[in-house]
C-alpha cells in the first residue's frame, strides 16, 4: 500500500491576458485570449508510508503545483492521484484530518491574535481530545522550542518564530502525510537546522510520510534518501540520492594541506587540479580511485591534512538540469 | 459541531475586539437613515404620509439602523480577495467548510454593536411621543425569527456574489450594483409602503425586502396573521434558493480555483 500514488498527473493553468490600455480591455471583453501553462505535464510516482522524499527542480518546475494537487487545493487537469487512498480534490474530512501542507509564507495563523488561538480553533475543528491536545502541544513545544511564543500576538513574531508556530498549527492534528513546500525559506542557518531536525524527529516518532521541496540542498541531503526531480513539469529523475550523486558526479574532491607549496604541474598526474592556493590544493579524482590517490599523496608529499568530499549537491542538481541526467538514470522512461 | 462553532466564535470575537475602533467608525457611516428621518419629518409637517404617522418615521428609521447593523454582512471583499490571492487555501486545508468560518466571524462581531444600537431603540420612543414598537412576546419572537432569516438571506446572497470571483475579476463591482438596487427595494431609504403600488407589489417578490423591511415591519407591529405567515414563507423560499445557488457555485468554483501563492 502506498501513501501517495500519482499516475500521469497533468495540471494546466489557463492564464487570461489582456492587452494593456482601454482598447485592450475592450477587446478582451469580446474575445478572451488565454494561454495554457503546462505546470505539471504527465508525471507519475509513488511514495511508501514513512518515506521522506525530496522534491527538487528549478523555479517554475511545477513542484508547488504538484503539492497543491496532492493536498486537494487544485483539481488535476488529467491523471489520477491518491493520497492515503483518498482522491484529494474531493476534500473529504477524513482525508483532510490526516494530511498537512506547509508553505513558507503567511499561512493559517490569525494575524491579530496569539498563535494559541489558532491552535485552539484547530483543536476543535480537528476534534482533538483534551489529553491528546495537551500531549501533542507539549511535544511540539519541546521539539520546536516554542517557549512562550504561542501567547504572543502573531504579527509581533519574527519570521522564524512565526514559521515555528505555523509548523505547530499544521502538525497539531498529527498528520500522517506532510507536504512541505520550502519550509525553511527565509530562515537563518541555525533555524533552518532546527526545522530540519524537527522534521526528521517527527518522521521518526510518528512514521509520517514526508514530501519536501527546498531550495537548500542541505535540507534535502540531511532528510531525504530519495529524490524526485522535475523540470518544466516533467519528471527527470526518481531514485536514490546517493546513486544520483555517484552517477552524475562520478568523482570526489580531495583537498590536501601540504607542508610546503608545490607547483601544480607536479600534481597533474593525481587528477584534475581544481584549485591550488599555496599549500592548499583541491584535486578532482574518479570515485573508484579516491583511496588509492589519497594514499599516494600521503606517500609522496609531507601532508598536514587531507579530506575527501562529495562535490556540492547544488552542482550535481545543476548538472542534472543541464542535461547530464540521460546517462545518469536509465530507469526513468 | 457545537465545539467547532464555539471555537470559531471565540476567534471571531477576539478579532472584533482587535478591530473595535474600526467597527465603531463603520457604524457611524451607517447613519443615512437619520438623514432620511429628518427629511420625512419635515415633509410630513405633523401630518400623516400614506400609512405613516410622523412618529412612525422615527420608529422606522431608528429601528432601521438596528436591523441594518444586525443583518449587515461585509464579507464580499474578504471572499473576493481570498479567491483572487489564494488566501482561501489554508481554509480549504481544514476539515470544515470555510463558510462556517465566515459566518462565525460575522456573527461574533454583532454583540459588539449592541451597546450602541439598543439605546437607539429605547431612545426613539422616549423622545418622540407615539413612536414605539410592538413588544408582545409573540411579536418579539416573530421579529427575531424574521431577523435571523434576513441575516441568513443577506449572508448567502453576498456569499454567492463573492464566489463569482472564481470566474470574474469584478465580483465586488457586481456587489456594488446589487447594493444600489438593495437601497431602493429593501425599504432602507424609503418605506416600501410609500412607493407607487406597482413598485410595492414588485418588491414583495424580490429578495431585497426580506433582508430588511420584513423584520422591521414586524417589529413595528405592521404585519400579522396570514400576511406574516405568507411573508415568512417567501423569505424562507429565498433563503433556500440562495443556499442552493451557493452550493452549486461553490462546487463548480473550486474546480477553477487556482490557489495562487507560493
Ligand atoms: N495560479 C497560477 N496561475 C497560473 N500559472 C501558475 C499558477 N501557479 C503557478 N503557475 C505557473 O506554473 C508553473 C509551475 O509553478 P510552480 O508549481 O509554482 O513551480 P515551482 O514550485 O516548482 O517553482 C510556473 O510556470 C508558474 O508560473
Ligand atoms: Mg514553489
Amino acid at each position: 500500500m502506498y501513501h501517495i500514488e500519482v499516475r500521469h498527473l497533468k495540471k494546466y493553468y489557463e492564464v487570461h491576458h489582456k492587452a494593456p490600455g482601454f482598447w485592450g480591455s475592450l477587446r478582451s471583453l469580446v474575445r478572451r485570449e488565454t494561454r495554457t501553462v503546462r505546470a505539471v505535464d504527465d508525471i507519475s510516482f509513488t511514495v511508501a508510508p514513512g518515506e521522506i522524499v525530496g522534491f527538487l527542480g528549478p523555479n517554475g518546475a511545477g513542484k508547488t503545483t504538484t503539492l497543491k494537487v496532492l493536498s486537494g487545493l487544485l483539481y488535476p487537469t488529467a491523471g489520477e492521484v491518491r493520497v492515503l487512498g483518498f482522491t484529494p480534490h474531493e476534500r473529504q474530512p477524513a482525508f483532510l484530518r490526516q494530511i498537512t501542507l506547509v508553505m513558507g509564507q503567511k499561512q493559517q495563523l490569525l494575524w491579530d491574535l496569539p498563535a494559541i488561538e489558532t491552535l485552539l480553533i484547530n483543536k476543535a475543528i480537528y476534534e482533538i481530545p483534551d489529553d491528546e491536545f495537551r500531549r501533542t502541544l507539549d511535544e511540539l513545544t519541546e521539539l520546536l522550542e516554542l517557549g512562550t511564543l504561542l501567547t504572543k500576538q502573531v504579527r509581533k513574531l519574527s519570521l522564524g518564530e512565526r514559521m515555528k508556530c505555523e509548523l505547530a498549527a499544521a502538525l497539531l492534528h498529527r498528520p500522517k502525510v506532510l507536504f512541505l513546500d520550502e519550509p525553511t525559506i527565509g530562515l537563518d542557518v541555525t533555524m533552518q537546522a532546527k526545522v530540519r531536525q524537527f522534521i526528521a524527529e517527527y518522521n521518526a516518532r510518528y512514521g509520517a510520510t514526508v514530501l519536501l521541496t527546498s531550495h537548500y540542498m542541505a535540507d534535502v541531503a540531511a532528510l531525504a534518501k530519495r529524490v524526485i526531480i522535475i523540470d518544466h513539469g516533467h519528471l527527470v529523475y526518481d531514485g536514490d540520492l546517493e546513486t544520483l550523486v555517484q552517477q552524475v558526479a562520478p568523482y570526489k574532491v580531495i583537498t590536501v594541506t601540504l607542508r610546503q607549496s608545490v607547483s601544480p604541474s607536479v600534481l597533474k598526474p593525481f587528477g584534475h587540479v581544481l584549485a591550488a592556493n599555496g599549500v592548499k590544493v583541491s584535486i578532482q579524482v574518479p570515485r573508484g580511485t579516491t583511496s588509492r590517490v589519497a594514499a599516494r599523496l600521503l606517500q609522496e608529499f609531507a601532508v598536514d591534512d587531507l579530506t575527501i568530499e562529495e562535490p556540492p549537491l547544488e552542482e550535481i542538481i545543476q548538472h542534472v538540469f543541464t542535461g547530464g541526467i540521460r546517462e545518469a538514470s536509465p530507469d526513468v522512461a | 459541531m457545537w465545539h467547532k462553532w464555539w471555537a470559531l466564535f471565540r476567534a471571531g470575537w477576539g478579532n472584533a475586539l482587535a478591530y473595535r475602533a474600526e467597527i465603531f467608525i463603520w457604524m457611524l457611516t451607517g447613519t443615512l437613515p437619520l438623514v432620511m428621518m429628518s427629511v420625512w419629518l419635515s415633509v410630513a409637517g405633523g401630518e400623516a404620509v400614506g400609512s405613516f404617522q410622523p412618529a412612525d418615521f422615527v420608529s422606522y428609521y431608528l429601528g432601521g439602523i438596528f436591523v441594518r447593523q444586525m443583518v449587515g454582512v461585509w464579507i464580499v471583499w474578504d471572499l473576493e480577495r481570498a479567491i483572487r490571492l489564494g488566501e482561501l487555501s489554508p481554509k480549504l486545508l481544514r476539515p470544515i467548510n470555510p463558510i462556517y468560518e465566515y459566518m462565525a466571524e460575522n456573527l461574533a462581531a454583532k454583540p459588539m454593536r449592541l451597546p450602541v444600537l439598543l439605546p437607539l431603540l429605547v431612545l426613539g420612543p422616549l423622545l418622540y411621543p407615539g413612536a414605539g414598537y410592538e413588544l408582545s412576546p409573540a411579536n418579539v419572537l416573530a421579529f427575531l425569527v424574521t431577523l435571523a432569516l434576513a441575516w441568513l438571506l443577506y449572508f448567502f446572497i453576498q456569499y454567492c456574489i463573492g464566489l463569482l470571483a472564481f470566474w470574474m475579476s469584478q465580483a465586488t463591482s457586481l456587489w456594488q450594483a446589487w447594493f444600489h438596487l438593495w437601497l431602493v427595494f429593501s425599504g432602507y431609504l424609503i418605506p416600501l409602503d410609500l412607493f407607487p403600488p406597482l413598485v410595492t407589489r414588485l418588491s414583495a417578490w424580490l429578495p431585497f425586502r426580506y433582508t430588511f423591511a420584513l423584520p422591521l415591519e414586524v417589529l413595528m407591529g405592521r404585519l400579522g396573521g396570514t400576511v406574516l405567515v405568507h411573508q415568512v414563507a417567501i423569505q424562507v423560499a429565498w433563503v433556500l434558493f440562495f443556499v442552493a445557488l451557493y452550493r452549486m457555485l461553490w462546487s463548480r468554483g473550486l474546480r477553477r480555483y487556482s490557489a495562487v501563492g507560493a
